[in-house]
C-alpha cells in the first residue's frame, strides 16, 4: 500500500530538515520526501496542509498490567491509546505487575503485540529479578529477545548490583536506566518535600533523594564507560548534574515528563490524587530548570510517562493512592503547547526530543523520515485546540491531572509501518500486519 | 453570624474574623454548661455522626457530648482503618454515608486530607477530627478558648510549641491558629522534629528547649513516643526527655504565670516532668470541659446559614 502525504511541513531531525513537500511512504518504508510528488494508482492521499509531518513519538516511558491486572492496561488498550496519542514505539518498563525479568514475560509482550496491537512495543528488561535490586536477570537472553535497555523502574540501591550491571550490560550493548530516587530518602514520602508538603501534612521526597541516585550512577557510568539513561530528571540540581557529566564526556542521557514542566507540588493540594506520581511533582525552580535542560539539549527525550491506574488505585486515602499519570494520549500536545507555543522551540528541537532523540537513546529504530525508514509518521495539527478529556481516552487508565487543561497540536494521523493505525480518532482495527515482519 | 465554609477541615481557612466568632460562641455555650441543665434546642432534627477511622476516645466523647447538649440526633461510625483496607472508594463512602441523611459529619482519620476528600463528595457539612499530621481543628480552638479564658489577649503572646511536630495532630493547626490570632510562635525541638519549610509559616525554631521557653507565655505540649516513624529523629526517649522535657527548672525560664497546656494523654517524664504535669493538669481538665463546648460552638455554627 501507497500513502501519500501531502503539502505537510514535513520536519525530520534526523536530517535537519523542515520544509514543506509532500512524504511518499510504500512498502512500510519512506520512499521519498521532496515537494510536488504525484500519486500513482491506488495510492492513498492525505492532505497535511498546514499540519506538521514528523516522524512518530518514540515513548520511552510506558507501562501495562497484563495480565496481573485485569482492570488496568492491556497491550490492546495500551495501543489504543499510543495510536491516538500520536506514538509510533511505546517503550515498555517494567513494574511489579509486569516485571520483565525473564525471557518469557518478554516474548508474551511482543507476542500478544503482533496479534492485538497497532503499534510498535519494545520492552525494557529489569536488570535484576523480580525487581529486587539483588542479584542481575539474564540480560543476554533478555536482550537477543528484543529488550532495548535493562532498568527496574526503581532504584537500584546497592552500588555494586549498579555496578556490575552497567559492566554486564555494556557487553549486550544496551543502557541502562537509573531511576533517580535513593529509596532510603524517599521512604514514605508521598510528594516533594517542603512547605507545600508540611502544610498538607503530607510525608516528603526531597529533592536530594534525586541527586544522590543521578550522582552515583555519573559515577558508576564513568567508572564502567557505559550508558547510563536517568529517567525521569525532576530537579534542578539533578539536571545541572548531568550538563555538566556530558560536558565532561560521561556517557549519560535522560528524560522527563510533561507534568515534570507543567505542573508544580501545588499540583497536589487539595489531595489530589491524580497529580501523585513518582518522583513527585517538584517547586517552581525545577520547573523551571528542566525546561531549560529541555531547551539546551541536556534532556535528550520527553517521555509520557504512562502509568495508567482504575479508580480503585485513586479514590482513596492520598497516602495509599497508587502513583501515577496516564499521559500517553495528552502528552505530545501538552509538550507541544508548553515547548513550542508557549516557549518558542524551534520544530526541529521538538520533534528530537519526542521522536529522532528517544530513538537514539534507546537505539530503537524510528525518528527519522530518511528514505528507507520505516514509514512510521505522526501528522500533527499544530492549530487544533482542545481540552484534556480523560473520558475520551482510549487508555483503561484515565487518572489525568491535566483534565480541562486546554492544549494544541494534537496527533490527527498515525502511520506505523506504512500502515494507518489512527485517523481522526477512528482506529484500525489490529493486528498491524506491519508488526510481524 | 455563621462561617464561610460548610465544612471545618482545617485552620488553615479560617479567617480571623471567624475564629473569634467560634471563641465568642465557645464562651456562650460554656455558660449553658454550668446550668443544672445542660441541653439547649439549637440542632433538634438534626444528626451528626462520627466517622471514626481511627479510634481517640477523647475526641469521640467531645463530640457526642456535644451534639448531644445541642438536641442533635447521635451515631458512632467505626471505619476500616482506610478506604483501601475495604476496597471502597472514598466516594463510595461518601455517597452511603450521605444516604442515611446525617447533617454533620465527624471524621477522624489515620491520614492527612481524608476529611478535605470526602467533603468534597457530600452536601452535608464535615468536620475535621484530626487527620493524621495535617490538622485537628477543633483541639485548636480549645487551645485558643482556654489561652484566651486565661490571657484575654492573642496579640504579642508568646507562644512555644514542644513536641514531635512531623508526627502531631495539632502543631500545624496551632501554628495556623496562633498566627491568625497575632500571636509569637516558636517550635521547639532537635532539627529532626522541626517540619520542612517552617520559616514559610512565620514561626521562630529554636533548637535548645531554653532558647524556645523563655519568656514564653503560653508553653504547647503533645505526646512523644518513639516509633517506627520517628526512630532516627529521636535517638531514645531518654535523650529527648534529658534536653526537652519541661521540668521546674526549664518552666522557670518561662513568663511567671505561663500557661502549660497538654493536647493529650501525657507521657510523664518524657515531655513533662511529673512536678509540671502536677502543675498542668488542673488545666488539662478544664481543657476536657472546654472541648464540649468549642465543638458545640463549630456545630452550631455550621448549621447556620452560610454567608
Amino acid at each position: 500500500m501507497k500513502l501519500l502525504i501531502k503539502n505537510g511541513r514535513v520536519i525530520d531531525p534526523s536530517r535537519d530538515f523542515d520544509r514543506v513537500c509532500d512524504l511518499l511512504l510504500a512498502d512500510g518504508v519512506v520512499a521519498a520526501s521532496e515537494a510536488g510528488l504525484r500519486a500513482s494508482e491506488g495510492t492513498v492521499v492525505y492532505d497535511a496542509t498546514a499540519k506538521w509531518v514528523m516522524p512518530g513519538a518514540v515513548d520511552l516511558h510506558v507501562h501495562l498490567s497484563e495480565p496481573a491486572r485485569a482492570d488496568r492496561e492491556t497491550v490492546a488498550s495500551l495501543s489504543r491509546a499510543a495510536a491516538a496519542g500520536g506514538v509510533t514505539t511505546a517503550v515498555c518498563r517494567p513494574c511489579a505487575d509486569l516485571p520483565l525479568d525473564n525471557i518469557t514475560l518478554a516474548e508474551f509482550l511482543l507476542s500478544k503485540n503482533r496479534r492485538e496491537g497497532l503499534v510498535r512495543l519494545k520492552p525494557v528488561a529489569a536488570l535484576t529479578r523480580g525487581l529486587e535490586g539483588e542479584t542481575l536477570t539474564d540480560v543476554g537472553d533478555l536482550v537477543t529477545g528484543g529488550a532495548v535497555a535493562l532498568g527496574d523502574d526503581r532504584a537500584v540501591m546497592n552500588s555494586q548490583v549498579m555496578r556490575r550491571g552497567l559492566e554486564y550490560a555494556r557487553s549486550f550493548g544496551v543502557p541502562v536506566i537509573s531511576f533517580p530516587q535513593d529509596e532510603s530518602l524517599a521512604a514514605g514520602g508521598v510528594m516533594n518535600e517542603g512547605f507545600i508538603s508540611t502544610t498538607l501534612g503530607l510525608k516528603g521526597v526531597p529533592w536530594s533523594a534525586e541527586e544522590v541516585m543521578v550522582i552515583r550512577d555519573i559515577i558508576l557510568a564513568r567508572m564502567t564507560r557505559w550508558r547510563v539513561h536517568v529517567s525521569p530528571v525532576t530537579v534542578a540540581g539533578a539536571v545541572e548534574l548531568i550538563r555538566r557529566a556530558k560536558a565532561d564526556g560521561i556517557k549519560v542521557t535522560c528524560d522527563t515528563s510533561p507534568h515534570y514542566f507543567l505542573l508544580t507540588e501545588r499540583a497536589v493540594e487539595g489531595y489530589n490524587t491524580f497529580a501523585k506520581v513518582s518522583p513527585p511533582l517538584r517547586s517552581e525552580r525545577d520547573v523551571a530548570a528542566v525546561k531549560e535542560a529541555l531547551a539546551d539539549g541536556t534532556i535528550d527525550a520527553v517521555a509520557s510517562h504512562h502509568v495508567p491506574l482504575s479508580v480503585v488505585d485513586k479514590d482513596v486515602e492520598f497516602n495509599d493512592a497508587a502513583f501515577g499519570i496516564s499521559g500517553i494520549e495528552s502528552y505530545l500536545a501538552l509538550s507541544y503547547t508548553t515547548l513550542v507555543s508557549g516557549g518558542g522551540m524551534s520544530p526541529r528541537d521538538f520533534v528530537r526530543l519526542v521522536s529522532t532523540g528517544p530513538a537514539e537513546v534507546f537505539g530503537v529504530r524510528g525518528g527519522t523520515l530518511a528514505v528507507g525508514a520505516p514509514a512510521d509518521v505522526v501528522v500533527l495539527d499544530v492549530e487544533k485546540t482542545a481540552h484534556v478529556n480523560a473520558a475520551t481516552f482510549f487508555s483503561r487508565g484515565k487518572n489525568t491531572p491535566f483534565a480541562a487543561f486546554e492544549a494544541r497540536g494534537w496527533p490527527v494521523l498515525t502511520v506505523v509501518g506504512g500502515v494507518v493505525v489512527v485517523k481522526d480518532r477512528r482506529l484500525a482495527a489490529p493486528p498491524n500486519p506491519a508488526l510481524a515482519a | 453570624m455563621a462561617l464561610q465554609s460548610k465544612d471545618l477541615l482545617g485552620i488553615q481557612s479560617l479567617s480571623e474574623g471567624e475564629l473569634r466568632v467560634i471563641l465568642d460562641t465557645a464562651a456562650n455555650f460554656a455558660t449553658v454548661a454550668a446550668r443544672p441543665v445542660k441541653k439547649v434546642p439549637a440542632l433538634r432534627g438534626k444528626t451528626v455522626a462520627n466517622l471514626f477511622y481511627e479510634p481517640s476516645t477523647r475526641t469521640r466523647i467531645s463530640f457526642e457530648l456535644a451534639a448531644k447538649r445541642l438536641s442533635a440526633d447521635f451515631i458512632n461510625i467505626t471505619a476500616a482503618t482506610s478506604s483501601a483496607a475495604t476496597g471502597e472508594t472514598l466516594t463510595d463512602t461518601a455517597k452511603t454515608v450521605e444516604a442515611m441523611q446525617v447533617d454533620f459529619l465527624v471524621v477522624r482519620h489515620s491520614m492527612a486530607g481524608a476529611a478535605h476528600q470526602l467533603a468534597r463528595q457530600v452536601q452535608c457539612s464535615v468536620i475535621n477530627a484530626g487527620d493524621g499530621p495535617h490538622e485537628h481543628p477543633t483541639q485548636t480552638l480549645v487551645d485558643l478558648f482556654t489561652i484566651w479564658e486565661h490571657k484575654k489577649r492573642f496579640e504579642g503572646l508568646r507562644v512555644a510549641i514542644l513536641g514531635d511536630h512531623p508526627r502531631s495532630p495539632v502543631t500545624i493547626s496551632n501554628i495556623y491558629g496562633l498566627k491568625k490570632m497575632g500571636a509569637e510562635v516558636t517550635l521547639v525541638g532537635p532539627s529532626t522534629l522541626i517540619p520542612p519549610g517552617i520559616d514559610q509559616f512565620g514561626v521562630g525554631v529554636a533548637t535548645r528547649v531554653e532558647d524556645g521557653i523563655a519568656g514564653a507565655d503560653v508553653i504547647l505540649l503533645s505526646r512523644v513516643e518513639i516509633t517506627d516513624a520517628n526512630r532516627l529523629q529521636i535517638p531514645s526517649l531518654r535523650e529527648y526527655s534529658r534536653f526537652y522535657c519541661l521540668t521546674p527548672r526549664r518552666l522557670a525560664l518561662a513568663a511567671e504565670d505561663a500557661l502549660v497546656l497538654h493536647s493529650g494523654s501525657m507521657n510523664r517524664g518524657v515531655e513533662i516532668s511529673p512536678e509540671v504535669a502536677d502543675y498542668a493538669f488542673p488545666l488539662m481538665v478544664e481543657q476536657v470541659t472546654n472541648g464540649i463546648a468549642a465543638r458545640m460552638a463549630v456545630l452550631y455554627l455550621l448549621a447556620g446559614e452560610r454567608e
